[in-house]
């Protein structure tokens, strides 16, 4: 057939397919879920749902139902683009979705000893339907109950990067001031607390110093633990966009070689470094600057050190002492020649960009590099380097952490975490602390008895809190258990003990599986708004319809409601504290909060007072000056900066001066930034790795209780474990049962977000489909396995199927990335791709991780496991 | 009688923009090369009449060199930024939602010289991209060398086979195009119009000129510095097949075959929800959505005293002729109904209606000295030297330009300096409220010494 005759042919079908007459394509709605009411709405600006970049995002609806996705051309993120996650999210939003609250019928009572027999299964005959009145008082009658008899501290809050900034902002009020306990986490602690942490040591406070526009003006870009093409592929578009045009050299520091790696090399391989380094990062670092100083002591900006810097003798003391490039080369894995060629590389774009004012080397890391033992000094390490060539403190150049969750900034910013308050400052801090407690509404008192309670080992340490019993009590909020480590041992175990009320959308979620009472939540997108904060720390908003599924409340409302009703049962001033009404709409307005909020920021290094200022002068509502600027970056302190979009770039007088700033050049208090030396020794691995390995394996054995293990695994930069390396080469099934010969991985693939929406999004889900293990063909060869074959992964923990991935040209989707020898990588994104339901989920990486962590940033280590290849 | 003017104008633009352009390009050439270290790499020449040698890496690393005709080029530049430069944006750069980027190291790979030739003759009907058959030739190869001419750190080769087909199903196809393509292109192609950051690839006018392979190595390389990306291979957006991408095109192709509804019917009425629509296609671009214009780029058309003082034919006139020598080119190819929905469209905007009495037939005597006096006096701040317009940098449009001057009649252009434009910059220039108090004559004055450019 001819292509004409063929056209005539479809001609009569295209016409009967579900297309709007002009403007968008729109898929037909999906009209399986009641909405609230059928308003249309007009176009909303969000940001989008899913990673910290923040993409501007433009959600269409059709008769109060959101359509499709449509990337925001003026947004200068984003600048029209988005990436396949993002244009299809609005495909996961109707799908299986909860509508009533719901209540296990056999319920784990911590208080009264009673464990439920049903937990690990969400089974619709396991629960009750209830109304949300009922449901929400036995939720209060519970917790109010746990609080009297033991106390605020045994009960625990699992919290959401994905929440808007005013949800997080009330859940962290309800939880440290009402409820009166420090057991606050949220998954921004598997994602970023390194960073954070990381900031907080080096430059005073958290969040990076830069901008995405930096991009655009670096002399160099290096990517450390990060496969930017994968996780954030807006930014790793905008860095290869500025290579082609502008050919400046690149280096990424990963194991595996990425799409990012090739992508780069595919530009101009001569300037594009790759360094397949497994754990050795802080000895790259340091090797770096003892190379740089060697050969190339003009790069070495002695007058920022001198002048801005401390610790910084001690630094470069022990870098010329122990870290010869050559010297470390059984760490790095990375020949001496190699690290000084970049030293070169690093060292004239050092030079480049001090002489011009703006450029240098721009540092870019992600989530995997903050998911180690030594999460923290990875951030350090860094920014040493970053100091001692003079890379910080002007436009072009520094250090950027890269975010994973939309909203893990705001996280950060409202202090949802253990032992924080909002604006980046610690509990302890008595003056913030009055001051949060007058702007929250609580009695001092109450809020300082919190501040001496502890939560020690963070998120895994909450959960090994519950197996000891110390915890009763669980919300979980926007947030998937399956995101914590070593599943099977550690967090389904405590969970099944405490009474635990999950925040959900799915009927299928994980959660379902161990909450006692499930409350439907409404979703990005159908919610009434809120804001997001992106990683270069730029507010923005997520404007939704206020038309959820019928029967489903946004998160934000539940956190007022259930805080009143239970400060009302603990004796507090509900009214008070939540001083918000239900609109004609039926929810509470989220712009009330954050003005709030920003009323809360006077004085702190986040102040965010000027939009006020502008709106008393031009009526102008802070929404309505964040949609119109598309975003302002903290701080944003007087009318004059929020009118500017806020602030670019901070530290060294970067950020325009406003009276009553805080800080000098740096946050600390003697306003200079501090020099941390880390290190790395590998001379008692064993011994360490082998004391490790009893957590999650031998019952009774808490983390917590062995700090002293963890710090000194932290301080010689170690892994969790250590492979059999003598039992590589070994076919598969002849390897002896205790032993595990392969690096195990688990990270992201581009086509997914996390595990819950994208798996479900019909795009997304049949662009990569299924669990896949990469492995290098010299391993598959030895092993005996081919290409395709699914085989099992076993840690000392539990294990995963998955099908073989070998290279570029593997059957198995995406076939993106190579991986050294003796090395595995999956994707935890199809952990429930399968299935949730444990019966028949196979693909749960984290039923296999190790649950070591961080001691400082409590960040687990997903990077570095050990692990076997079976046959199923 | 006309073609003297324009030739004049021409010179005097070129001479002027040229002047300043030359400054541009040495200090542009000095900053790009410094900010990437290329320097060295570049034979710098001073005269002009030197061909420029560039020495470039291309992606393989390898050193590749191109001998660009200097003098045609800078020929080709001065064009580009009186011609193009409006909505491609400066160094053809382009600017998402509004205009593709054409300084673009993949499309100037992937895009013959004749490509980019047709697209300038034919345009895009249905978008905001006019033909401009009236370009000469030559002026059209500068402008092509001028696009050749800027340098990329990473040149790539892209080989297009003009001939050959790609043959899928075309309802797969619109599928695939729905799920990937039409949250940038929009619903069957239609471009920026649906709102989008993607450029019409539905139409005919792009459908007629790309041939399949071109549309295929579109999708599967994308355009590095866009929002278009890769949609095959693992570096993309997504990892499309060779099929589906063959039905993307089939689908495409459909497209360009379909009636288009706008010449089927034959209303005498124009009806202002379709002109809303040829409206975003065809004016929004430079007028602004609404048609609230943008100072120093586009006049404001759905103002009060425009509105009152233009009537059905001034506008028409206006389409149909354009204003030479502006951006604001003439469209022959609209069609009657098109233009007249555009007007209904216009006339419906919703404001508060005035009378102004405009007698075309009426005109004016002055001194034609004085006026000359009392124009660059009163005027030239914002219309420019000899009226010459936004060309000239100001804030006023191109009053002494003989398209607007064929298309006003003297009272016309009377009553718009009494009345002003309110809500423009254009302020009333008689009575107490103006910004200044011109007598009559005074305005007769300056309409004659209008008049007098137009006979130049």
């Amino acid at each position: 057939m001819k292509r004409r005759t063929f056209i005539k042919c479809t001609a009569a079908t295209a016409a009967l397919t579900g297309v709007n007459k002009t403007g968008w394509a729109v898929p037909k709605p999906n009209n399986a879920f009641p909405l609230e009411k059928n308003e249309a709405a007009t176009d909303l600006l969000a940001a989008c749902p899913y990673c910290g970049v923040g993409c501007g995002t433009i959600i269409k609806t059709q008769n109060g139902r959101i359509t499709n996705i449509v990337p925001d051309k003026d947004h200068p993120t984003n600048k029209g683009l988005q990436c396949i996650k993002g244009l299809t999210s609005a495909e996961a939003i109707y799908v299986n979705r909860l509508n009533k609250p719901l209540i296990r019928k056999d319920m784990s009572d911590p208080l009264r000893g009673k464990v439920s027999k049903t937990k690990g299964s969400f089974a619709p005959h396991l629960f009750r339907e209830a109304s949300w009145e009922e449901a929400e008082e036995i939720v209060a009658e519970q917790i109010a109950e746990i609080v009297k008899e033991v106390g605020g501290n045994a009960v625990g809050l699992y919290g959401s990067g994905q929440l808007p900034l005013e949800g997080q902002y009330l859940e962290n009020i309800f939880m440290k001031g009402v409820i009166g306990s420090n057991t606050i986490e949220a998954n921004a602690r598997m994602c970023m607390t390194s960073a954070v942490t990381g900031y907080f040591k080096s430059l005073g406070s958290d969040t990076p110093p830069t901008c995405y526009d930096d991009i655009e003006l670096a002399d160099m870009i290096t990517f450390w633990g990060h496969n930017a093409r994968g996780a954030h592929p807006i930014l790793y578009w905008r860095v290869g966009d500025y290579k082609s045009k502008n050919n400046i050299p690149t280096l990424v520091v990963d194991p595996r070689r990425t799409g990012t790696v090739k992508g780069l090399e595919d530009i101009n391989a001569s300037n594009s470094f790759h360094f397949p380094t497994i754990n050795g990062d802080i000895s790259i670092h340091n090797a770096l600057a003892y190379a740089i100083m060697e050969k190339h002591p003009d790069a070495v900006a002695w007058d920022f050190l001198k002048n801005h810097s401390t610790g910084w003798k001690k630094y470069v003391d022990e870098v010329k002492k122990g870290y010869n490039p050559k010297q470390v080369e059984n760490i790095t894995k990375i020949p001496a020649e190699e690290i000084y060629k970049v030293a070169k590389v690093w060292a004239d774009a050092s030079i480049k960009g001090r002489k011009r004012g703006t450029g240098g080397v721009l540092s870019i890391w992600g989530i995997g590099y903050n998911q180690h033992l030594h999460g923290q000094h990875n951030t350090m390490g860094l920014v040493n380097l970053m100091a001692l060539t003079g890379n910080i403190g002007r436009p072009g150049c520094g250090p950027h952490s890269q975010t994973g969750q939309p909203n893990a900034m705001g996280e950060r910013l409202t202090g949802g975490l253990t032992g924080r308050l909002p604006f980046n400052i610690g509990l302890k801090d008595a003056k913030h602390r009055a001051w949060c407690a007058e702007q929250w509404g609580i009695p001092q008192e109450r809020l300082d008895k919190t501040a001496e309670l502890t939560n020690t080992g963070m998120a895994v340490g909450m959960m090994e809190r519950a197996l000891k019993g110390e915890v009763k009590a669980m919300f979980l909020i926007y947030a998937t258990h399956i995101d914590l480590p070593d599943s099977y041992n550690l967090v389904r175990p405590a969970l099944t003990k405490m009474f635990t009320v999950a925040q959900e959308i799915y009927k299928d979620a994980p959660n379902n599986l161990y909450a006692d009472v499930i409350l439907p939540a409404a979703t990005w997108g159908e919610w009434v708004g809120g804001v997001y904060v992106q990683s270069e720390r730029r507010l923005f908003v997520t404007d939704g319809t206020a038309n959820p599924v019928k029967g489903c409340r946004p998160d934000m409302d539940m956190v007022i409601d259930k805080g009143k009703l239970i400060a009302e049962k603990l004796g507090l001033d509900a009214e008070k504290i939540f001083p918000y009404q239900r609109k004609e709409n039926g929810f509470y307005d989220p712009e009330e909060v954050f003005r709030d909020f920003i009323k809360a920021s006077k004085g702190t290094d986040a102040d965010l007072m000027g939009i006020l200022e502008v709106e008393k002068e031009t009526g102008k509502s802070p929404y309505q000056q964040i949609r119109e600027l598309r975003g302002i970056q903290w701080p944003a302190p007087t009318a004059a900066i929020a009118k500017a979009g806020g602030t670019k770039r901070r530290y060294m007088a970067q950020e325009e001066y406003w009276p009553g700033k805080p800080y000098g050049e740096f946050r600390h208090a003697d306003g200079k930034l501090h020099i941390h030396m880390c290190h790395q020794d590998y001379s008692q691995y064993k011994e360490i790795t082998d004391e490790l390995s009893r957590a999650g394996t031998e019952p009774g054995y808490y983390m917590i209780d062995h700090y002293d293990t963890l710090i000194k695994a932290r301080d010689a930069g170690l892994t969790p474990e250590l492979p059999n390396f003598a039992e590589l080469g070994k076919k598969i099934g002849e390897c002896p049962q205790n032993k595990y010969p392969f690096w195990w991985a688990t990270g992201v693939v581009y086509e997914h977000f996390h595990t819950a929406k994208t798996i479900r999004a019909g795009t997304t889900k049949k662009l990569v489909p299924e669990m896949y293990v990469e492995m290098h063909p010299d391993d598959a060869s030895e092993l005996g396995v081919k290409d395709g074959q699914w085989v099992k992964i076993t840690t000392r923990r539990g294990s995963l199927e998955a099908r073989v991935s070998i290279g570029l040209d593997s059957v198995v989707k995406p076939a993106r990335n190579t991986v050294p020898k003796g090395f595995l990588f999956s994707p935890w994104n199809l952990s429930v791709a399968d299935s949730a339901d444990p019966k028949k989920n196979k693909w749960l990486a984290n039923g296999t991780t190790h649950r070591a962590f961080d001691p400082v940033s409590g960040q687990a280590d997903f990077k570095k496991c050990a692990a076997r290849v079976e046959i199923i | 009688m006309l073609a003297k003017p324009i030739v004049r104008l021409a010179v005097n633009a070129i001479t002027f923009v040229f002047s300043l352009i030359v400054n541009v390009i040495v200090i542009s050439i000095f900053y790009e090369f410094q900010s990437t270290g290329f320097a060295e790499k570049i034979a710098k020449d001073s005269s002009s009449a030197v061909p420029l040698v560039v020495t470039q890496n291309t992606h393989s690393g390898e050193l590749h060199s191109t001998v660009i005709d200097n003098k045609q080029s800078r020929k080709g530049e001065t064009l580009y930024n009186i011609h193009c430069v409006a909505c491609h944006q400066v160094e053809a750069k382009g600017k998402v939602g509004f205009a593709p980027s054409i300084r673009n190291r993949d499309f100037l790979a992937i895009s013959s010289d004749d490509f980019i030739r047709q697209t300038v003759l034919a345009g895009r009907p249905g978008t905001a991209m006019p033909a401009r058959p009236d370009l000469k030739a030559e002026d059209i190869n500068a402008i092509i060398a001028y696009l050749r001419s800027l340098p990329f750190a990473n040149k790539v080769e892209i080989e297009v086979n003009p001939n050959k087909k790609y043959q899928g199903d075309s309802v797969a196809g619109e599928r695939t195009y729905i799920t990937y393509c039409a949250s940038c292109h929009g619903d069957k192609g239609i471009g920026y119009s649906a709102g989008g950051s993607g450029p019409s690839i539905g139409l005919p006018g792009f459908l007629n000129v790309a041939s399949d392979d071109y549309i295929f190595q579109t999708v599967k390389l994308g355009r590095v510095g866009t929002p278009m990306r890769s949609f095959m291979g693992p570096e993309g957006i997504a990892n499309l097949s060779e099929n589906e991408v063959a039905n993307v095109i089939t689908y495409l192709r459909s497209l360009q075959s379909e009636p288009k509804e706008a010449t089927e019917t034959t209303v005498q009425i124009g009806d202002p929800l379709k002109g809303n629509e040829q409206f975003n296609i065809n004016c929004a671009a430079c007028h602004q959505s609404g048609g609230v214009g943008k100072v120093g780029f586009a006049p404001s058309i759905r103002n009060r005293d425009f509105l009152a003082i233009a009537s059905d034919r001034f506008i028409k006139q206006t389409i149909r002729e354009g204003r030479p020598g502006t951006t604001m080119v003439g469209r022959p190819d609209l069609s009657d109904k098109a233009v007249e929905d555009i007007i209904a469209y216009l006339r419906a905007l919703p404001r508060k209606n005035i009378n102004i009495d405009v007698d075309p037939q009426k005109v004016f005597f002055g001194n034609l000295i004085d006026g000359k006096h009392k124009f660059t006096n009163y005027c030239a701040s914002c219309h420019g030297d000899e009226g010459k317009g936004y060309s000239a940098g100001g804030s006023g449009p191109g009053i002494g330009l003989h398209g607007f001057l064929n298309a006003a009649s003297d009272d016309y252009i009377f009553q718009t300096v009494k009345r002003g434009r309110i809500g423009t910059a254009m302020k009333p220039f008689m009575g107490a409220e103006g910004i200044a108090n011109l007598a009559k004559d005074d305005v007769h004055d300056i309409i004659v010494y209008l008049r007098s450019l137009n006979q130049k």
